[in-house]
């Protein structure tokens, strides 16, 4: 599938991402990641937590144990306004990056030409 | 149901997890593999299909655990900084000191992670600080214990050692006699108290082997000058130097514990000690071990003062000065008494020569005495690690101002932003000062492995090396010396922070341009520096590698010393009275020795060259120095068997050797070296027959009847002394007018020449064969010529290798500076390469350009250095032996290897410049 360089470069923007809006345990982030992408992010248990603890030393995220009734305690992740402004500065770069990209390659965009040798 | 924390700890082999966050990671994990397993299970899987999808999503179980550590130890060094900061905002809201205390925490803790992140740049500095801190405090620590701190005794600077010398005579430092130690006694005022000793060797027999070990005479006053106290019972009372008081004898410490265990109970015992038993009445402190030689005990020194003369000066003396004396006024002191000598001891046989040599009086510090020539080795040193220090200090700056240029464009952003200059600055200056007390920790570690490397190699004349350590002295030393070395490598790039332009710098886009001119002047300096100072080290070493190299080829003056096995043994009138019987002894003993199988020769004296002292004596020439005409010269003598010159390979020039019948016939002929023949009689040929005395009235002359070469008696390094030998017996010799007042030293020295020497069988042998003779004899000093030879330029052999060392690592650091400042001006110089190169430049002469700075380094360095080795080179004089301190073949030697070594050290930039591509070159900013 995709080189695991590739993914573990995007980490943080997918975990960010799959915050935004509401909080989540790890169970349910790793399942999030691997429905949207079609199941095609399936991430190792150990990396999505030593991201997830990495993001929540740089105060971008921030865990919480809750506890629902007859249910194991599970630790809620939430973003911190920290984390929204990096998501938001993410997900600008990405896209810059991704439409550079694009360009670069001319994959897609066939009716520009060939530039001349 | 499984307890998935648990099984998850034991799989993923994890810690135990104590602290909170650490716990809550693997209730996470827990949970989260407990729903993976559940929901497969929901989904129809069997218990083994569940296990396995939870065991595949937790991937490679090694990698896993390491991952989630890392997390951790992440969170922990977070957490800590984080509680260090809020501790630093506590003390900031309470303002005064406290708020400064943690502004400076702040910046301490900027500026080691500003230190972290070039990890690189930072282990080179610490490396090359550490190599020359270390290197200086391990010779600091050594001259400081050696000469600097105060010896071990109360008071101590006000010890001194009393010597004399006669000038008008040819005679060198001599010591003390018995004579003048009375008179000095008697009728000095500058002395509190004063002692007078001499070292030898004791027979002790009675219990076991027979042994012979060293020992020291001295008289009560020795201990009291010193006032040391007694590890057990007492120490020598004046009252034990009666020559009619029952024997006595002290212990040192170090045989008291090597040979009765350390027990207090020994005090009373008795002990055999040259025939005689002795009471041992005390044990003395490890302290007096410091008057060197070693000695396992102590007798008195003894004398009948109606027998006293003033002659035999061989003895040691040491005294304390009263309070407030001044050493030049006890010289003076002494001076005035010397004549009074003369009054209170009018006889003896050598009075008329001890008027006529004129004794000089002369003071020196105990400690000084005791430190002797091994000062100036430590000195010289502790100059060589100093020198590898500047080096070092000087690669640092350098480091630091090719690192500030790096970061030139970042501080110009930065001051244009607001941050002023002298903050910048401040930054640098901080960090080489943490990284210079970084390097001093490291420094520290180098200096203890130096030390106790020093410890094994040290050579046998390195006093009080067991008072050597790295003390609280030596750290502060090593704090001042990484203080001094971070503050001086930043000072440098921080004033020049202060003067670098913003806009220029901004305009520049950061390239080296013009600007670059005036900055790599700086650099160039500081590299040639270094050059300058590793050449003097190179010098020094140079030279002292050719001492040593003139010492290990130097004709000692008798051949093949290696294949010459030397013992002592000394036949005391108690066991044999008769002096005849001793000297025929003596010689039964050479013969049963020559009869050794694979013995090729056996040679007896009373001194054997580089061995033993020997003795000093006035000796009256016939024609020359006769009663009355001029003053007798003073001259060694040495009283030798049949074989002495063949066996030890001494040219027999003129005449012939001594004999065995020359000794029975108790015949008035002699011996004499070149030396002594040229000085006397202007050639060898005119020596034969001529006459000799030792004494002038009534004269008994010998006659000469050969002339041998030259022996450097004393030493490689050492001049040969001019010699005459005696027959090993000798009639009426300093007294006596008799044939029956025999002269015959009961202590004796064999050379025995053989091809077995160094095998374990010959020594077993030549006991045998002297023990056959007398089985009560102990034998002493058995080792081998060459071995005692080789002591002599231990002290060279030692300077040799610790000025290497200390030239080897400036070298390297060097060097390497060297290397770093013609890499970066080539990096820096990379857009115009290109561009040349584009233009059509021929490689091969921008190598050359390169190659050129390399050697332009290296000339302005060697130039400096030679005028800095000229000068420095004088203070190791008395450390060279054969070599000048400007001994043009080491300087010219010296220049020509730092010259091929800059340019190969030039070489990889100067290919990386010939091959700089023009494309990469024009766009590299």
């Amino acid at each position: 599938m995709f080189s695991s360089d590739l993914k573990r470069g995007s980490m943080d923007l997918f975990v960010l991402s799959a915050l935004d809006g509401r909080s989540r345990h790890g169970y349910d982030i790793g399942k999030v990641l691997e429905v949207r992408s079609g199941g095609q992010l399936q991430l190792p248990v150990s990396t999505l937590y030593s991201t997830l603890y990495r993001m929540e030393d740089r105060g971008w995220i921030k865990g919480r144990w809750v506890e629902k009734g007859g249910e194991r305690r599970r630790c809620f992740y939430t973003l911190t306004p920290a984390g929204q402004t990096a998501l938001h500065t993410q997900r600008q770069e990405w896209a810059a990056f991704a439409a550079m990209v694009t360009l670069v390659i001319g994959a897609g965009h066939a009716g520009l030409g060939d530039v001349a040798e | 149901m499984r307890d998935w924390e648990t099984w998850l700890s034991e799989y993923l082999d994890l810690p135990v997890m104590a602290d909170r966050r650490d716990r809550r990671m693997v209730a996470e994990l827990a949970a989260h593999v407990e729903q993976i397993w559940q929901e497969a299970r929901a989904a129809g899987a069997s218990d083994e299909e569940a296990d396995a999808l939870v065991i595949a999503r937790l991937g490679d179980r090694r990698t896993a655990a390491q991952e989630l550590l890392r997390a951790e130890r992440h969170h922990a060094t977070a957490e800590a900084i984080r509680r260090i900061e809020r501790a630093e905002d506590r003390w900031h809201a309470r303002g005064g000191v406290r708020a400064r205390l943690a502004d400076a925490a702040r910046e301490l803790r900027q500026t080691i992670r500003s230190i972290s992140k070039r990890p690189a740049f930072a282990a080179t500095i610490v490396l090359v600080l550490a190599l020359g801190i270390g290197a200086t405090t391990a010779i600091f620590t050594l001259v400081d214990a050696i000469l600097l701190s105060p010896l071990p005794f109360p008071e101590s600077d006000r010890l001194v050692s009393l010597s004399h010398s006669a000038p008008n005579v040819g005679q060198g430092e001599v010591g003390q006699c018995a004579a003048w130690h009375v008179t000095y006694q008697e009728e000095g005022r500058v002395f509190d108290d004063l002692g007078m000793y001499a070292f030898s060797r004791a027979d002790i027999t009675g219990d076991g082997e027979p042994d012979a070990p060293r020992s020291m005479v001295a008289t009560a006053g020795v201990f009291s000058t010193l006032r040391v106290q007694p590890v057990a019972g007492r120490l020598l009372l004046p009252a034990d130097e009666d020559p009619g008081a029952p024997a006595v004898v002290l212990l040192t410490h170090g045989y008291w514990r090597a040979r009765f265990g350390g027990d207090p109970g020994v005090v009373g015992r008795t002990l055999r000690v040259n025939g005689e038993s002795a009471a041992i009445v005390g044990v003395l402190p490890p302290t007096l071990a410091l008057l060197g030689q070693d000695p396992a005990i102590v007798v008195p020194l003894r004398y009948r003062r109606a027998e006293l003369f003033v002659g035999n000066v061989g003895y040691s003396a040491v005294a304390r000065l009263k309070a407030g004396v001044t050493r030049e006024q006890a010289v003076a002191d002494m001076a005035r008494m010397l004549p009074l000598a003369f009054e209170k001891f009018p006889g003896g046989p050598v009075i008329a020569a001890a008027r006529e040599a004129d004794y000089q009086p002369s003071v020196v510090l105990l400690a000084d005495r005791l430190a002797g020539g091994v000062a100036r080795v430590l000195w010289v040193l502790l100059a060589g690690v100093a020198v590898v220090l500047l080096v070092a200090c000087a690669n640092v700056t350098n480091l630091f101002l090719v690192r500030a240029e790096g970061r030139r464009k970042e501080m110009a952003i930065r001051t244009a932003l607001g941050a002023s200059r002298r903050r910048i600055g401040w930054e640098y200056l901080r960090e080489s000062v943490v990284l210079g007390l970084i390097g001093g920790a490291a420094g520290l570690a180098v200096a203890h492995a130096g030390l106790r490397l020093l410890a094994i190699r040290a050579p046998s004349q390195l006093p009080r090396l067991d008072e050597v350590a790295l003390d609280p002295t030596a750290l502060l030393f090593t704090l001042a010396l990484a203080t001094g070395a971070g503050l001086t490598s930043g000072i440098l790039p921080m004033l020049r922070q202060d003067q670098v332009g913003v806009s220029e710098t901004l305009k520049e886009g950061g390239h080296s341009g013009a600007g670059g001119r005036g900055r790599h002047r700086i650099q160039n300096l500081l590299a040639a520096s270094q050059i300058a100072l590793v050449f003097v080290l190179l010098v020094a070493s140079g030279l002292v590698l050719r001492s040593a190299s003139a010492l290990w080829t130097a004709d000692p003056g008798f051949r093949d010393p290696g294949h010459l096995l030397a013992v002592s043994i000394r036949i005391n009138s108690q066991s044999v009275p008769d002096a005849a019987a001793a000297a025929s002894q003596q010689e039964t003993i050479a013969r049963h020795l020559a009869e050794i199988p694979g013995v090729d020769g056996v040679a007896m004296a009373t001194s054997l060259p580089a061995y033993t002292g020997g003795n000093i004596n006035p000796l009256y020439v016939e024609g020359l120095t006769a009663a009355g005409t001029a003053p007798p010269v003073i001259r060694r003598h040495t009283w030798i068997g049949e074989g002495y010159f063949s066996t030890l390979g001494i040219p027999v020039l003129r005449g012939r050797a001594l004999t065995w019948q020359d000794a029975h016939d108790r015949a008035p002929v002699a011996v004499v070296s070149r030396g002594l023949a040229l000085a006397c009689w202007g050639s060898v040929d005119e020596a034969i027959g001529k006459r000799i005395s030792v004494r002038p009235d009534p004269v008994r002359w010998a006659e000469i009847v050969g002339v041998v070469e030259d022996v450097r008696d004393d030493g490689v390094n050492m001049a040969s002394p001019p010699t005459v030998y005696w027959p090993q017996v000798t009639a009426a010799f300093w007294e006596g007018d008799g044939t029956d007042d025999l002269l015959v030293w009961r202590s004796v020295s064999y050379a025995i020449r053989s091809s077995r020497v160094g095998t374990p069988g010959l020594a077993d042998d030549v006991r045998r064969a002297i023990w056959t003779v007398n089985p009560n004899l102990p034998l002493s000093s058995v080792g081998t010529l060459g071995d005692y030879l080789a002591r002599s330029f231990s002290r060279t052999t030692f300077a040799l290798a610790l000025l290497s060392a200390a030239a080897a690592i400036a070298l390297v650091v060097g060097l390497t500076g060297v290397y770093g400042v013609i890499s970066y001006a080539v990096s820096q110089r990379t857009r115009e390469l290109g561009m040349r190169l584009a233009l059509g430049a021929d490689p091969r002469r921008l190598q050359a350009m390169v190659l050129r700075q390399g050697l332009a380094l290296a000339a302005a360095g060697t130039l400096g250095g030679f005028a800095l080795a000229l000068g420095a080179t004088r203070l190791m004089a008395g450390l060279l032996f054969g070599v000048t301190p400007v001994d043009p073949l080491t300087f010219g030697a010296v220049a020509a290897v730092l010259a091929v070594v800059a340019v190969a050290v030039a070489l990889v930039p100067a290919y990386r410049a010939s091959r700089v591509d023009p494309l990469v070159a024009l766009g590299a900013e």
